[in-house]
């Protein structure tokens, strides 16, 4: 009877995810729609005519099994002006192969930023404190009495960066001056890493000065374990934004693999905007990034010691002196879309996908 | 419309989840009702009466807001003979506790074994190799090719182990020749790591030869993040078993704080067994062992820098040499119930929850 009802309990449960799949997607292509419906809205021109819409069609059944995927693609043809065979729909991306790549047990690894300093050692920013469970603790984790961090922070005494593990976007972060920070701030029920407020790098602070601008850098791991680098940007600010993502209004510009930036930038929705910073008249094509291969290499050498998982974003900045630092690496949902529209196709190679 | 159905979605899994629940907590208790049975069969009397009984489920509602947790604690009084106020009964522990101990987003730091090395250097066993995302790799993480990891471990020609990631009671531990491996051995999607068979303190393998005799050493972190070890056991294989698990028929000796070994085992039913190993003849009391505060200390100053996670079961073995090594560190369903009835109640008190 107990069996019975455990297992009619769990049949019903795929069933039902079955179904919430079905309605996400649903939702994810009427986000496409949307999406290509203001872009042409604002562009005042589409590219997409009966002809493309078949081969657009076309494509999507024969790569993806369905022409359902079709809403991605169109919004990435207009995105980009033309269809470009190859580009995976975002859609597919995240409902049917980031749950292959990354699966869901090593996923939250990037999401306990409290870890990241032990993992990456100097890469990481090396924290002035940690919060755990209300605790505080230092850098090596050991336990910091309330005399103890209050004396550390008078030290300080500087700008901080408080960040919750498994935080997600810009609202779970926040500034504060080490003076303004009172114990029993937290909540002893969330994980914290506070981290000193990095000065950023000349040249990216001539670019934006009032967000720290950071490279997004996305490795992929083929089958034969080598890891791949599959686009570049650099995010920033602007009108006085004090963070540099793109889905809080920052812009972005493509690397290539040489270190050379792009000549123009484009926003969240993959409007291409002007050549310099619209804000500082900083010309992006004269940005000069002496240690972009760096950035590359310890990026790529990380993933190396993380195969768990095949997608990672990797956030990193450059500091003061000139040292890529990261600030965060994404092995849950470090999935793209705009970059895919217009930088892609991305991956192409269909026995890398499944 | 898909805001609408997407809404409905989510209460109708709420409410699902609200009932699974309460049917595996049926189903547990169940468990520990017919594990009862069992006990008061095996020791041929039962020490629960209708007084006891009513102690019991006083306590519970007190304690745990319901008399209905009374299964698991009647289940530890009559393992250990007699009714121990203080005691946690394992639903309590498993449903209601260690998902606020040990929080889900750090539960499994401690399954993934194929870091082990990584993060706690020579106290963890050096992997030969390891197999992650279908590939296989060296101590280093650098990707090695099929043939040369075949050739690698013909050279090896001694015992190894093979252990997948997550795995849980010893279930799917190969002990195997190096020259005996096939790829092929290995279940695509899972992650492995290829051990060297470690050779044990002789003092162990004088008690059972055939098993890796390893220490189960629970650590606890306070609210005031210190870290203490409640409990600590040494399992050892019998009647030539290869694994020390007592789940797989093994037995354990408890040893006290200053490391002094009890002078009778116990099963994993918590009956009582002799005052010396039944195969080899080794007495328990003779049992020494001189780097047992090294073990509890390597445990507890490890679980320092891991404060995210309160409660950890820690297995580890004694190498040929003397060296205290961890074989693997349990962050999920670290909880113990029969520990509890033996040797406990570890959390007489509210204090820590």
């Amino acid at each position: 009877m107990k069996a019975s009802l455990l297992e009619k309990y769990y049949q019903l449960t795929k069933s039902i995810e079955r179904l919430i799949l079905r309605l996400r997607l649903a939702y994810a292509r009427l986000d496409a729609i949307r999406d290509r419906k203001r872009f042409v809205e604002k562009t005042g021109k589409s590219v997409l005519n009966r002809k493309i819409r078949r081969n657009i069609k076309a494509y999507a059944k024969r790569r993806f099994g369905s022409t359902a995927y079709w809403p991605y693609l169109a919004l990435y043809t207009e995105i980009r002006g033309k269809f470009k065979e190859g580009w995976i729909p975002f859609d597919y991306l995240v409902y049917v192969l980031e749950p292959k790549w990354n699966p869901p047990v090593y996923r939250e690894l990037g999401n306990q930023n409290s870890f990241d300093y032990k993992r990456f050692g100097d890469f990481a920013i090396k924290p002035i404190f940690y919060s755990v469970s209300g605790l505080y603790y230092d850098s090596d984790f050991e336990l910091l009495d309330e005399e103890r961090l209050m004396g550390l922070l008078s030290d300080y005494n500087d700008m901080m960066v408080i960040k919750q593990d498994f935080g997600w976007g810009e609202k779970q972060i926040r500034f504060i001056q080490s003076s303004e920070f009172r114990p029993h701030m937290l909540d002893p029920r969330i994980n914290y890493v506070i981290q000193p407020y990095i000065k950023q790098y000349k040249v990216l602070n001539e670019l934006y000065p009032h967000s720290v601008n950071t490279f997004r850098v996305t490795t992929f791991r083929k089958k034969d374990g080598s890891v791949d680098i599959l686009y570049v940007i650099l995010r920033f600010g602007v009108d006085g934004s004090k963070v540099d993502s793109l889905a809080s209004g920052g812009h972005c510009i493509r690397f290539d693999m040489n270190g050379m930036p792009a000549s123009v930038a484009y926003d969240n929705f993959g409007y291409e905007c002007r050549e310099q910073h619209q804000n500082t008249g900083y010309r992006f094509a004269d940005l000069r990034i002496p240690m972009f291969q760096e950035i590359i290499t310890l990026c790529r050498n990380a993933h190396q010691n993380y195969p768990y998982v095949r997608l990672i974003g990797w956030d990193v900045c450059v500091d003061e002196s000139g040292v890529p630092r990261l600030i965060e690496w994404n092995t849950d949902r470090p999935t793209f879309d705009m970059e895919e529209a217009l930088f892609g196709p991305l991956l192409t190679d269909d026995e890398e996908l499944h | 419309m898909i805001d609408f159905l997407a809404n409905i979605y989510f209460r109708l899994e709420g409410s699902m989840e609200g009932l699974i629940r309460r049917l595996q907590i049926m189903d547990t208790r169940m468990n520990l009702r017919s594990n009862r049975r069992r006990i008061v069969r095996l020791k041929g009397g039962s020490v629960i009466n209708r007084k006891l009984k009513k102690v019991i489920k006083d306590y519970a509602r007190e304690r745990f807001g319901s008399s209905s947790y009374w299964p698991g604690i009647a289940l530890a009084a009559e393992m250990r003979g007699e009714y121990k106020h203080g005691w946690i009964p394992f639903d309590y522990y498993y449903y209601v506790l260690e998902p606020k101990f040990n929080p889900p987003g750090y539960a499994n730091i401690g399954d993934i074994k194929t870091l082990d090395y990584s993060r706690f250097g020579d106290f963890a066993i050096k992997p030969l190799f390891m197999y992650i995302s279908d590939m296989f790799y060296d101590a280093d993480f650098e990707p090695v090719g099929e043939q040369e990891l075949l050739r690698s471990l013909a050279a090896y020609d001694d015992t190894i182990v093979v252990k997948p990631e997550f795995g849980w009671g010893g279930k799917q531990v190969m002990v195997i020749h190096s020259s005996e491996f096939k790829a092929e051995q290995l279940q695509r999607g899972t992650n492995f790591i290829i051990q060297p068979f470690l050779k044990q303190y002789k003092t162990l393998n004088e008690l059972y030869p055939d098993s890796v005799n390893t220490f189960r050493v629970y650590t606890f972190r306070k609210k005031d993040g210190s870290v203490e070890a409640p409990l600590c056991y040494l399992r050892f294989g019998v009647d030539g078993s290869r694994v020390d698990n007592m789940s797989s028929g093994g037995e354990c000796l408890h040893i006290d704080p200053t490391g002094k070994p009890a002078k009778t085992g116990f099963d994993y039913w918590g009956m009582k067994t002799q005052e010396h190993h039944k195969n080899t003849g080794f007495r328990y009391a003779d049992l020494e062992i001189p780097m047992f505060t090294d073990i509890i200390e390597s445990c507890t100053s490890i679980h320092r820098k891991y404060p995210h996670v309160r409660l950890i079961g820690w297995d580890i073995c004694v190498d040929e040499s003397g060296s205290p090594r961890l074989i693997e560190w349990n962050t999920q369903r670290a909880s113990f119930d029969w520990e509890d009835a033996l040797f406990g109640p570890f959390f007489p008190d509210n204090s820590e929850f």
